[in-house]
C-alpha cells in the first residue's frame, strides 16, 4: 500500500458522490453504478440502441492507492461479477485513429482495438488512465504520473470511455436458435 | 443559485464528473466556456481538442456553435469530457 487509505478513500468518495448527483443522466446512457464501497466500484453497462436493451458486461474498478496509481479496470459478468476472459467478452472496443494532417492532404483511418490481452485470462482496457495500461511493459515509457491530474483515470473518464467504445457502438443483436427434437426418426416418405 | 440576466447565464458544466458553475453569454460559442470550466475544476487542460462538450445523453455538442443556438438556457447542465488519448 503506497497511499494512506484515508486519502484514496476521500478522492474515491468524492468521485462517487459526483456520479450519484448525475445518476439519472448516466442511467439514460446505460451506465449504472451498482456498488461503491472503497476501494472498489462496480458498474454495469447497457447497450441502449439494441432492441431489447442488453447489458453485456459489468466493470469492476479498484481505487487502491488512488490517485498515486490509476484505477484497475476489469470487465466482468454483469450478474456474477466474475472477471471475463478475452473470449467471453465478444467485443473489441474499437476506435478509429486518424493518421496524417487533414490540413495537408488526405488522412487515413486506422482501427485501434482498446481491449487487448497478452494473457487470455486477463484482458485489459489499453488506455492511459487505466492501471493495467501503465503496468504493461509495452507502455513502460508512458508513466501514469505523466497523466495524473489531467482528467484521465477518474471514475467518469473510465466509465464514459468504456461506454463510448463499448456498448454505445452496439446497435443490434443477432440471435441464432437451433431446435432439436427427441423421439422422431426422419426417413424417406413411404412409397406411393 | 442566480440563473443570470439577459444574455448572461449561469450553467453547470460537469467536467469529467466534477460539477462547476460557469458564467456564459448565449451569443458566445460554447468553446468560450472551456478555459473557465477547466480552471474551476482544477484541471490543467492540455490539448483543448481532447475536450468534448456533451448533453446529458452523451451526444456531442458543436463547440463552435453559439450557446443560445444550441438551446442551452440558464440553469442548464452540460458535460465536458476528456477524450481518450493515444491508446492500444
Amino acid at each position: 500500500m503506497l497511499v494512506d487509505p484515508a486519502v484514496s478513500r476521500f478522492k474515491f468518495d468524492q468521485e462517487v458522490a459526483w456520479f450519484r448527483a448525475r445518476e439519472d443522466d448516466y442511467a439514460s446512457r446505460g451506465i449504472w453504478l451498482l456498488a461503491a464501497r472503497f476501494p472498489t466500484a462496480f458498474a454495469v453497462l447497457a447497450a441502449r440502441h439494441t432492441k431489447p436493451v442488453m447489458a453485456p458486461y459489468g466493470v469492476l474498478l479498484d481505487f487502491s492507492d488512488y490517485d498515486l496509481r490509476p484505477p484497475s479496470v476489469r470487465l466482468t459478468d454483469p450478474l456474477t461479477r466474475k472477471p471475463l476472459k478475452a473470449n467471453e467478452i465478444g467485443h473489441e472496443f474499437k476506435r478509429i485513429k486518424l493518421i496524417g494532417d487533414p490540413t495537408n492532404g488526405p488522412v487515413q483511418g486506422e482501427i485501434q482495438r482498446l481491449l487487448v490481452h497478452f494473457d487470455v485470462e486477463r484482458p485489459f482496457f489499453c488506455l492511459p488512465g487505466v492501471r493495467e495500461y501503465h503496468n504493461s511493459s509495452a507502455h513502460s515509457g508512458d508513466s501514469w504520473l505523466l497523466h495524473r491530474g489531467s482528467g484521465e483515470g477518474t471514475l467518469h473518464f473510465i466509465l464514459e470511455n468504456l461506454w463510448k467504445y463499448g456498448v454505445e457502438q452496439m446497435s443490434s443483436a443477432r440471435y441464432q436458435m437451433e431446435m432439436k427434437f427427441a423421439g422422431f426418426n426422419i426417413s424417406d416418405p413411404p412409397p406411393q | 443559485m442566480a440563473q443570470g440576466q439577459g444574455n448572461n447565464i449561469n450553467l453547470t458544466i460537469v467536467v469529467n464528473g466534477n460539477p462547476v458553475t460557469i458564467h456564459g453569454n448565449v451569443n458566445a460559442p460554447l468553446q468560450s466556456l472551456l478555459g473557465q470550466a477547466l480552471q474551476q475544476a482544477g484541471v490543467p487542460g492540455g490539448d483543448p481538442n481532447r475536450w468534448v462538450f456533451k448533453d446529458a445523453q452523451g451526444n456531442a455538442l458543436n463547440k463552435n456553435e453559439k450557446i443560445g443556438v444550441l438551446g442551452i438556457i440558464a440553469g442548464a447542465t452540460i458535460f465536458l469530457s476528456l477524450e481518450a488519448g493515444a491508446a492500444g
